[in-house]
């Protein structure tokens, strides 16, 4: 009874299952998130009042538990939660969960019932996530860091590679950068790098990656797409940035960038020689008077 | 049962220890084929005392090139303490996760693919584990409890994570053996490795299993 | 029926060839033969002729599949009894398929053991 009344009060939620899988014990916590009372779930079976657990994933792990005595233990990460439960912290649609279940002995060893602890982990799933966006995205222009791109760039560099897939890359830099600095201020610079990403940004497709590669230097990949797709993107890329309007304040200004664009190909070993052509074609760009785009040289 | 020393293990005590795995693994991998609808084939477990501090060497010498393996790291007390390390070669890796995935039918949200991997052989090595370790326990009458397990690379098989775990000059046992999923081209290695801190209680426990039969 | 004087015990575990010793009854006078592997096992039975022979699969040298194999060639009517920790459904079928009903899993158990000699000798 002592012992009741302390789990009662403890901020974690608490279940006994027997091996049939009726609820034998249901703790306050329990109650509070379910709205289901103690009197009203004890003796029934916990997947009539919750048929969204009956996956294969919970039937394999009371298996385990009821066969092995091994205790499972379910991440938030990739669980999410297994009670569906109500919660009030945005981005989240239902309480993060993290579970252990584990067995509950007899006197002579063997499993006869299992329990199952259930933590609120919301408010770290939030605070995880924003720590993990804070590291892979570039803080001024909201687009991913170098970083992240370059372990991106390597993941599906060897993806592509593997299934002889086409992949490809825009390295773009804005045009003249430094002068828009000088002449209006670093305080306007920021805005159209802020600007040229977000347009940027607006012109590729949803699988695509960009990130903020060095000053005003963006690097795009582009999975399953050929280098003349590439190209089509990056032109428009090009028409959309030259025709916009940069206005802050009472300063306007219209910037260009030049885009270099290259295309993965049998003799690439590495991620970084795809980048490379993608710098060569830049530097050609910017060197034949900017404001353009230019294709990697065929080797 | 003769034993001697009290602080090392006789030659029958071993051999006794090494059937008690043999047939820990047996239970284990027909258990296995039950709850996950994999066969997996466990091999005639080795087993070995060791300094805690050449564990990184005894492994890499093991399974040969250390580096292009992944790790699943699971702590466990019962009577004594112990850490199973189940190591699989990247390719195994894919595959393995692909089949389980194959298996769940688990919906992802993905952020980083990487992550969720590592959450998915994280729980294929606590059910692998899980079931090797809790058989022998029940054969040596032991009750263990588990710590959550995660995914190391082989870089964290450091000094560090021994002393964090081990007298590093003391002795460990190595329990070891390669699992293989029927079918496929797919294995692996668990190792277990338990200290010899309560050297007496597993001592005890072996005679008592030995009493069975005097 | 068979009266069984001799046993045999292939196994490669010392501890386990003292385990199935300890499992069969002590006041029936019966004669122990041990081999620590297959072909071991193959030639003792040559030799011994045993009534009765306990084998386990998982050895060195020769598996206990090929050792039932061969001493089954040479004595169709030996009577083994297989005691295995490898007892996956597969392994058993494949243990029946050489012509052995009784599969014991390990650690053997007294009344299993008596209980499988019994049914030998056909009592």
């Amino acid at each position: 009874m002592i012992y009741r009344q302390v789990f009662d009060v403890i901020n974690i939620g608490l279940v006994v299952l027997d091996k049939e899988l009726r609820v034998c014990y249901w703790n306050r916590w329990m109650t509070k998130h379910s709205g289901i009372e103690c009197e009203e779930i004890i003796g029934s079976p916990l997947l009539e009042f919750f048929p969204e657990i009956d996956t294969k994933h919970f039937e394999r792990s009371m298996k385990s538990v009821f066969k092995f005595g091994s205790f499972v233990f379910m991440s938030q990460k990739l669980h999410k939660y297994l009670f569906k439960f109500s919660q009030n912290i945005s981005g989240f649609d239902h309480m993060r969960q993290s579970v252990t279940i584990g067995p509950i002995r007899e006197k002579d060893n063997t499993p006869s019932h299992a329990f199952i602890i259930v933590q609120d982990v919301t408010e770290m799933a939030a605070y995880e996530r924003k720590l993990h966006d804070m590291s892979i995205k570039d803080g001024l222009t909201g687009v991913y860091n170098r970083r992240y791109l370059e372990t991106r760039l390597k993941e599906e560099f060897d993806r592509h590679k593997r299934y002889c897939h086409a992949l490809s890359v825009i390295l773009f830099d804005i045009d003249h950068f430094k002068s828009v600095n000088d002449t209006y201020g670093h305080q306007f610079g920021d805005f159209v790098l802020k600007n040229v990403a977000s347009t940027a940004l607006e012109t590729l497709r949803r699988n695509d990656i960009m990130a903020r590669y060095g000053g005003e230097e963006f690097c795009c990949i582009l999975p399953e797409t050929t280098l003349n797709n590439a190209v089509i993107i990056a032109e428009r890329m090009r028409m959309n940035i030259e025709s916009k309007e940069n206005k802050f304040h009472d300063t306007s200004a219209k910037v260009t960038v030049s885009l270099g664009v290259s295309e993965l190909c049998e003799v690439m070993d590495t991620h970084e020689a795809l980048l490379k052509k993608a710098d060569e074609a830049l530097y050609t760009a910017k060197h034949d008077g900017r404001n353009r785009v230019v294709t990697m040289t065929q080797t | 049962m003769e034993t001697n020393d009290e602080n090392t293990f006789s030659e029958m005590e071993i051999d006794t220890l090494q059937e008690i795995m043999n047939i820990a693994f047996g239970q284990a991998s027909a258990d296995l084929a039950e709850v996950i609808n994999v066969f997996i084939v466990l091999s005639i477990p080795s087993l070995k005392l060791k300094k805690a501090v050449s564990l990184k060497e005894f492994i890499n010498n093991e399974i040969g090139n250390l580096d292009n393996f992944k790790i699943v790291e699971q702590g466990y007390w019962g009577k004594s303490r112990g850490v199973a390390l189940l190591a699989f070669p990247h390719e195994a890796e894919l595959e393995l996760i692909a089949m389980f995935r194959e298996d769940t039918g688990m919906g992802f949200e993905a952020e980083s693919s990487d992550e969720l991997d590592n959450e998915m052989l994280i729980e294929i090595g606590n059910i692998l584990i899980g079931a090797c370790v809790s058989k022998m326990a029940e054969l040596l009458k032991d009750m263990v409890t588990f710590v959550p397990p995660r995914v190391i690379s082989p870089e964290q098989l450091s000094e560090a994570f021994v002393e964090n775990r081990f007298e590093s000059e003391s002795r460990v046992i190595l329990l070891k053996t390669i699992f293989q999923i029927e079918g496929r081209e797919l294995s692996g290695h668990l190792f277990l490795v338990n200290s010899l801190d309560s050297i007496h209680t597993l001592k005890d426990a072996l005679r008592e299993f030995w009493k069975q039969y005097e | 029926m068979i009266t069984i004087k001799k046993i045999l015990i292939v196994d490669d575990s010392t501890s386990a060839r003292f385990f199935i010793k300890g499992c069969i009854p002590k006041d029936k006078g019966y004669e122990f033969f041990e081999a620590s592997d297959g072909a071991k096992g193959v030639e003792a039975y040559k030799q011994v002729r045993p009534d009765v022979t306990f084998m386990d699969l998982t050895m060195p040298v020769m598996t206990g599949f090929e050792a039932i194999e061969i001493i089954k060639a040479f004595d169709p009517q030996a009577a083994i009894i297989v005691l295995t920790a490898d007892i996956q459904t597969k392994t058993i079928e494949r243990v029946n398929a050489l012509g052995i009903t009784t599969v014991l899993k390990k650690p053997p158990v007294k009344s299993t053991v008596e209980e499988a000699l019994i049914k030998i000798q056909g009592i």
